[in-house]
């Protein structure tokens, strides 16, 4: 019986392989070759079978070639497999694919990415040529049988994306009756409420979705963007906490650090700060986003007296903000003006040395020169001179009017000012600030 | 506890993240071999008594012997220790600046290559259920 059913899989297997136009993306030629060799022997037709080496050839394959099975290596030259996964979204036509990804790296936001890519199969590397089979097969199997209710759910999903949106409605409402717990069914529902503009409806599909199952990620992620696209950003917050036990892809990480700045939970940006050093890859906009989000919560914690809590934040903001000019001055002003000096001289070292021929860097070192008492003419100098030779920027003038200022050379700070003001006179008022921006030694 | 802390707690236990170090020597040359810091020795795929390893080139050759010291690590604590000799069985070159070596093991301990294996079968199992949980359940 065992063996009958072993057969049937088989059979299932090489059935669906046969058919199927590969693409296998692997930068290692052997490794290609071997995964090659192993699909011909399930069933899979060579004469179907792309292999290539790196993102950009493969990215071209898929869109000429258009590919129903891809099985590629996270790391690929120029460019990684969860690109690819995104590039193939793009292109495919049915349910009936299969994004198989190839990693030695399970941190849980490349899993939440590839979870957000609709990857089918997440192989760990090392691993055994038995369970990468079993896991492809089970995956074929789950695709060739689908329950009536995921079927239901393909449909609608294809009507969807047609932009036929009565009949998708009616295959999803069809799903709920199929399965006892359907969230995915209202999750899919609440898409087509809002391509239908019908807000409310949809905010309450995704309510129902989560009645089944409370920590349903799709309906959270769905009920989180839907809320904060009707700038119902306090609602949003709220099941923030619930989504936050999920691994955030950068992406979904940035927005839930820029709401809690916006809702005024500066103290949560520690957490997300934890969460944004698990991120293997950040690109520029979380780097971004947390800098931005640490400073301004320590410069609120700063006021609301939480003294060491908001050098914390603004030390945490300095690590990653490291070559980063603009932020690391306002990190290293923020720390001087509340008399961290200790703590502003340390993020002063995270300029890069090209950085310190920038006048972000010599307001940085003004600052700490002027509170610690040394010498610090020498850096009002440079920004003077800065401006002779004609370098025209409208934070150079207003710190180099503070820093005259502080410096006790009120008539040059006018002088600045002036200058400033011709040059930029919609700036009038960020200039006339500029004269209070450094709180006079003795007041600290 | 809440729904939500057995969430997170299972993802943590879901996504723990291994470390393997491997240290090997080629005991026909009498040599280490030392990879560059930019191509470390990666184990690719575990056979069922041997592995593929991706080596630098000209540390080895067909039919040389290897001594395979390999640590698994997770949070920076050791868990398992793993030590073999093995016959090399086939090299392949590579488009990158590393060879693929498929190893057989000579003398080896099975229960712990057995452990070993079983470590990362039940993490990628986790893994295809997180991934799934995350997708949205096929019943749910």
């Amino acid at each position: 019986m065992a063996e009958v059913t072993q057969n049937k899989s088989n059979q299932i297997l090489s059935d669906y392989l046969s058919s199927k136009k590969i693409l296998i993306v692997d930068p290692n030629g052997p490794a290609r070759a071997g995964m090659a060799r192993m699909l011909v022997g399930l069933g899979a037709k060579s004469s179907n079978l792309t292999l290539v080496a790196d993102y950009e050839v493969a990215r071209e394959v898929i869109q000429n070639l258009k590919p129903e099975v891809i099985i590629t290596e996270y790391t690929i030259t120029k460019g990684t497999g969860l690109e690819l996964a995104s590039e193939f979204n793009k292109i495919k036509s049915s349910e009936n694919t299969l994004f198989v990804i190839l990693t030695a790296n399970s941190s849980q936001s490349i899993v939440a990415q590839a979870a957000e890519e609709d990857v089918d199969i997440y192989i760990l590397k090392p691993y055994t040529m038995n369970y990468f089979l079993e896991t492809l097969t089970k995956a074929i199997l789950n695709k060739a049988s689908p329950s009536d209710y995921v079927k239901k759910i393909n449909k609608g999903k294809q009507s969807l994306s047609k932009n036929k949106l009565d009949e998708a409605l009616d295959y999803f409402e069809k799903a709920i009756t199929f399965s006892s717990t359907p969230s995915l069914a209202y999750y899919y529902r609440s898409q087509v409420e809002i391509q239908k503009k019908m807000y409310e409806i949809a905010e309450k599909s995704l309510e129902e979705g989560l009645k089944f199952n409370e920590v349903h990620y799709k309906c959270l992620t769905g009920l989180f963007d839907l809320l904060m696209d009707r700038g119902k950003l306090q609602e949003a917050y709220g099941i923030v906490k619930r989504l936050v036990t999920f691994p955030l892809n950068p992406k979904r990480l940035s927005k839930v650090i820029e709401l809690a700045v916006k809702t005024a939970h500066y103290s949560d940006i520690d957490k997300y700060y934890e969460a944004f050093k698990e991120i293997e890859f950040r690109d520029e906009e979380v780097i971004k986003h947390i800098c931005a989000a640490l400073v301004v919560s320590g410069k609120m914690l700063f006021q609301k007296g939480e003294m060491y809590k908001a050098a914390s934040f603004l030390k945490k903001a300095s690590v990653s903000a490291a070559g980063r000019s603009s932020i690391l001055l306002e990190i290293v002003t923020t720390l001087a003006n509340n008399q961290f000096l200790p703590d502003a001289k340390e993020a002063l070292n995270r300029f890069t040395p090209e950085s310190q021929q920038e006048f972000h860097y010599q307001v940085a070192s003004f600052l700490i020169a002027y509170y610690e008492g040394s010498n610090s003419w020498k850096h009002v100098t440079w920004l003077r001179q800065s401006i002779e030779q004609g370098n025209s920027d409208v934070q150079l003038y207003y710190w180099t009017i503070a820093a005259l200022q502080a410096s006790n050379k009120p008539d040059l700070a006018e002088d600045y000012l002036l200058r400033g003001i011709k040059k930029w006179p919609e700036k009038k008022e960020f200039f006339n600030k500029a004269l209070k921006a450094i709180p006079a030694k003795k007041a600290l | 506890m809440t729904s939500e802390d057995d969430v997170a707690k299972k993802i943590a236990e879901y996504c723990k993240s291994f470390e393997i170090k491997v240290d090997v020597k080629n005991i026909t040359s009498s040599r280490n071999i030392i990879p560059k810091q930019e191509s470390p020795i990666s184990i690719s795929e575990f056979l069922e008594k041997g592995m593929v390893l991706y080596l630098p080139p000209l540390t080895c050759s067909q039919g040389h012997q290897l001594m395979l010291d390999i640590e698994l690590h997770e949070a920076n604590e050791k868990i398992l220790a793993f030590n073999s000799t093995a016959k090399i069985l086939s090299i392949e070159s590579t488009d990158s600046d590393l060879i693929r070596v498929s190893v057989k093991f000579a003398q080896f301990d099975p229960f712990i290559w057995k452990k070993l294996q079983r470590i990362y079968s039940e993490s990628q199992e986790k893994l295809q259920v997180l991934l799934g949980s995350l997708k949205g359940p096929k019943n749910g």
